[in-house]
């Protein structure tokens, strides 16, 4: 018996080591591949990592946080993006050297459609949920008051007794 | 929303008031117009004529004392039609039972040596103002054979013409009666007949109209029936009718009753001492053809007693000699109670039946012990009066009671053929429902008889005379005798030990129903002047449906012991329903009427309150018609019911289902919150996205167009 329940603990360990293994291996393998897409797309990761700075702030902020919605980072990175995009358009069909990159990014159209998009994302992630939350409260309540009315009529054509399967569920919990 | 639910169902679901309005004006209508019936009916009736059945008519004005019984009275009838033969009319005491089985198999019927039973029919006699049993005899032309108590002898010292005149044809009867399994338990001189004018046929009269040997001289029983009340004889077997046989012959013979003057302790006494021979005849001189039949009739042990075989031989000429009786055993020792001196068990059994008070004392008492050492040296005895001691001591708290099972006891065990005894009841077990009806229809308590059926005097009369299938058959009754249900109880010990007791019900007493049929007749009678907030079934009718058509109803009496109002009263309804649409009659507007205040409740059956307010808008106009049956259908319709109990079983779930839903909106607030949120944020993470790819494609597109 003591045989058998060190035999289940070890298996146990082995099994919650192994992931993390996997994991420290997969990050490697990445970090293997993204070496020479760095080296052959070094203007576009630069640009990008320039002009994705306000979506890795929101990442960062949003993991540190307690909020278990992961979502404003997508939303401000979503808009982010959008407003990086005609500017990488640009440097793609443009020279698409370091120089380029810098007078792209630097240029105050640039840099104020860049993270006013980011802004705008951030502005979505802000009213949207709270709007989001009125309408399927109110859309909620309406489907109690329906339900209660459907209630009424049934209590109305069969009297007390309806309700009594529904009472006994609710005491058996 | 629950409150206003609660009031609507408050107002539809209290049929009963709804329904008492609506006949309360119906009700005094039809009141009106049956009083203004009876009145006419009382008006226009004749006392004269009382027809039976449609076939005989009796006429209370014509008595004919000359062949009244004891506790029935003899009228002048005739058949309706003239084809049948002179007939004369029995009517009944309603006050006492019948024996109803000698209706059933004989009825019609015409048996050698029995005065033929034409017809027995319930009918209303104007005498009493209420209904009795009125039996049709054929009428005896002949008469009566001895009339009163002294009558010129029968027999002369020459007659050789006994044996065929006078024992063969009650030899007759008693074998018809054995073969159907009854017993006459009325033979006297006074219940013998000439059927014809001659006075050549001799035949045995009517035992139907009061309890077995209720009616008999109480020198024509056998020691043991003597010393029970009348009521407590019982059916008894064929060989107490050949005793009576006897005792009937040597009166006949000398004309008169040869223990005339003696009470019936001094010639229960003088039977036991000297042996009913001896003491029936005393120092008479009989006919010496007689003697040897006489002896073999009178014996008093029933095992030794000639039966019908014996006294075939005896009347064929084959002459045999009787059997002694068995010698009681006296002891060198005599005992002294009550100012007597007993050497024997049964005279001193007798003794201790005649003075209880003090017989139990007696019983425990170092003298009686002596007596039976001493004098019988007989420990067995003693040892079995020992365990009736301890027995009434497990059976009975009470020190009385204690000692009335010790005193029954120890009868019995020194006189194994005494009867049931206690105090002053004194029965036979197969008069237990005679004894039971009897106190009923003299409202009478009842308590006693049930104590001595609950606590084991029959049981232990049954152990004695070691009869095991009698004594399983009682635990049946003791088991209903406990039981408080309708249709249960000790009502229904009464009706399934006696037959021919009519129905108790305080309800329809009046009535004399002593079958099925009767009942609802009976009780749409009794809807005129009972109150109707009463049940029309009580405990009584109950017991005595369930005796008498236990096979088409009694699971719907069953039913009427349900909690549950509904159910209890469709099995009412149910069970009238049945016993009108078998037997009738069509129409029953009073006990429908009555019915009314009571089977609402059955419209509850229903779940749907539509189909109930339907319901009660329908019965009272059903209710009118006089038709349960109708009204059984309508509201026990089990299509409907099984529609409803099928809606009703999917409303409950969609309302449980409803309620769940609506508890977990509200109660789960802020989960839901969090969920609005978190779609909230995908919304808005979507949103993000979809304009990031919206621009790379217009981006594309762009530069694809250029």
């Amino acid at each position: 018996m003591a045989e058998e329940n060190n035999n289940t603990q070890a298996t146990k360990e082995v099994s919650s080591k192994a992931p993390k293994k996997r994991g420290v291996f997969s990050n490697f393998a990445l970090l293997l591949c993204l070496i020479p897409v760095f080296l052959v797309l070094k203007t576009t990761v630069l640009f990008l990592s320039m002009a994705m700075i306000p979506t890795l702030i929101s990442l960062v902020f949003e993991n540190q946080g307690k909020n278990s919605y992961k979502f404003k980072w997508l939303s401000v990175g979503g808009m982010n993006f959008a407003g990086s995009l005609p500017f990488l358009f640009e440097l793609w069909f443009s020279a698409n050297t370091l120089e380029s990159v810098v007078e792209i990014f630097f240029s105050p159209v640039a840099i104020f459609v860049i993270f006013g998009a980011a802004g705008v994302g951030f502005m979505f992630s802000r009213f949207i949920p709270p709007i989001v939350l009125s309408i399927l409260s109110t859309k909620d309540q309406r489907y109690v008051a329906h339900l209660k009315e459907k209630q009424r009529q049934l209590f109305e054509l069969w009297g007390e007794e309806v309700s009594q399967l529904a009472n006994q569920q609710k005491t058996s919990g | 929303m629950e409150e206003t639910s609660v009031n609507a169902s408050d107002e539809t679901l209290d049929p009963i008031k709804q329904f008492r309005n609506a006949f309360a004006e119906e009700d005094k209508k039809e009141e009106a117009q049956e009083t203004v019936k009876e009145t006419v009916v009382l008006k226009t009736s004749k006392k004269s004529v009382v027809q039976i059945g449609g076939e005989f008519y009796v006429y209370p004005d014509s008595p004919i004392p000359a062949l009244d019984m004891q506790n029935a009275k003899a009228f002048k009838a005739e058949a309706i039609d003239k084809s049948q033969s002179k007939v004369y009319a029995l009517v009944c005491n309603p006050d006492l039972p019948i024996r109803n089985d000698h209706i059933t198999k004989r009825k019609g019927l015409k048996l050698a040596g029995l005065l033929r039973l034409v017809d027995a029919e319930v009918a209303m006699w104007p005498d009493f103002n209420r209904k009795t049993m009125i039996l049709i005899y054929d009428y005896p032309e002949g008469g009566r054979v001895g009339t009163g108590m002294r009558f010129t002898p029968k027999f002369t010292k020459d007659e050789v013409n006994i044996g065929p005149k006078w024992v063969s044809p009650i030899l007759s009867a008693l074998s018809e009666l054995s073969e159907r399994g009854l017993t006459h338990r009325a033979i006297r001189p006074d219940n013998l007949y000439y059927l014809d004018e001659e006075k050549t046929q001799v035949v045995l009269g009517d035992c139907i109209s009061a309890p077995p040997a209720f009616e008999q001289n109480d020198s024509l029983e056998p020691i043991p029936s003597m010393m029970c009340n009348p009521i407590g004889r019982g059916d008894g077997s064929i060989a107490d009718d050949l005793y009576s046989l006897g005792g009937t012959l040597v009166w006949l013979a000398v004309g008169y009753n040869s223990t005339e003057g003696m009470t019936n302790d001094e010639l229960i006494e003088l039977k036991l001492s000297k042996g009913s021979y001896a003491a029936l005849l005393g120092h008479e001189r009989i006919v010496l053809a007689l003697t040897e039949l006489l002896r073999g009739l009178l014996l008093d042990d029933e095992n030794l007693r000639w039966n019908t075989i014996q006294v075939q031989q005896w009347i064929d000429g084959r002459r045999a000699t009787p059997l002694q009786n068995r010698i009681t055993k006296t002891s060198s020792r005599s005992i002294q109670y009550c100012g007597a001196e007993y050497d024997n068990y049964p005279l001193f059994a007798y003794a201790l039946m005649k003075n209880w008070d003090s017989a139990a004392e007696t019983i425990r008492s170092e003298r009686f012990e002596t007596w039976i050492l001493r004098g019988f040296e007989d420990k067995p005895m003693l040892a079995a009066i020992n365990a009736a001691k301890e027995l009434a001591i497990i059976q009975f708290s009470n020190r009385e009671k204690q000692n009335d099972y010790l005193v029954f006891r120890t009868i019995l065990n020194l006189y194994e053929h005494a009867p049931i005894v206690m105090r002053g009841y004194r029965f036979m077990p197969s008069a237990i429902g005679y004894m039971l009806a009897y106190s009923y229809m003299h409202n009478e308590d009842v308590t006693t008889i049930t104590m001595m059926i609950l606590k084991g005097y029959l049981e232990a009369w049954y152990q004695v005379h070691q009869n095991l299938q009698a004594i399983q058959a009682l635990k049946t009754v003791s088991n209903n005798i406990q039981r408080q249900e309708l249709g249960l109880g000790i009502e229904r010990v009464l009706y399934e030990l006696c037959d021919g007791v009519p129905c108790q019900s305080p309800l329809i007493k009046k009535e004399y129903c002593v079958s099925e049929r009767d009942i609802l007749p009976a009780i749409e009678n009794a809807s005129k002047t009972v109150d109707t907030s009463q049940l029309p079934l009580d405990r009584h009718i109950a017991a005595f449906l369930m005796i008498h058509y236990s096979s088409k109803i009694g699971e719907a009496i069953s039913d009427t012991n349900s909690s549950h109002p509904g159910i209890a009263a469709r099995g009412l309804l149910r069970a009238y329903a049945t016993l009108q649409a078998v037997f009738g009659p069509e129409k029953l507007n009073g006990l429908s009427s009555w019915m009314g205040n009571h089977i609402a409740e059955m419209i509850k059956n229903y779940h749907n309150l539509e189909t109930r307010m339907n319901l009660e808008k329908t019965l009272p106009k059903l209710i009118r018609k006089g038709s349960l049956v109708e009204v059984y259908q309508t509201l026990d319709n089990p299509e409907a019911k099984q529609k409803d109990q099928q809606d009703f079983l999917n409303a409950q779930k969609e309302f449980a289902g409803m309620a769940k839903e609506v508890e977990e909106l509200e109660t789960n607030r802020s989960k839901r919150i969090d969920q609005c949120i978190r779609l909230g944020y995908e919304v808005s993470a979507i949103v993000s996205v979809g304009i990031a790819l919206l621009v790379m494609f217009l981006l594309l597109l762009g530069r694809v167009m250029k």
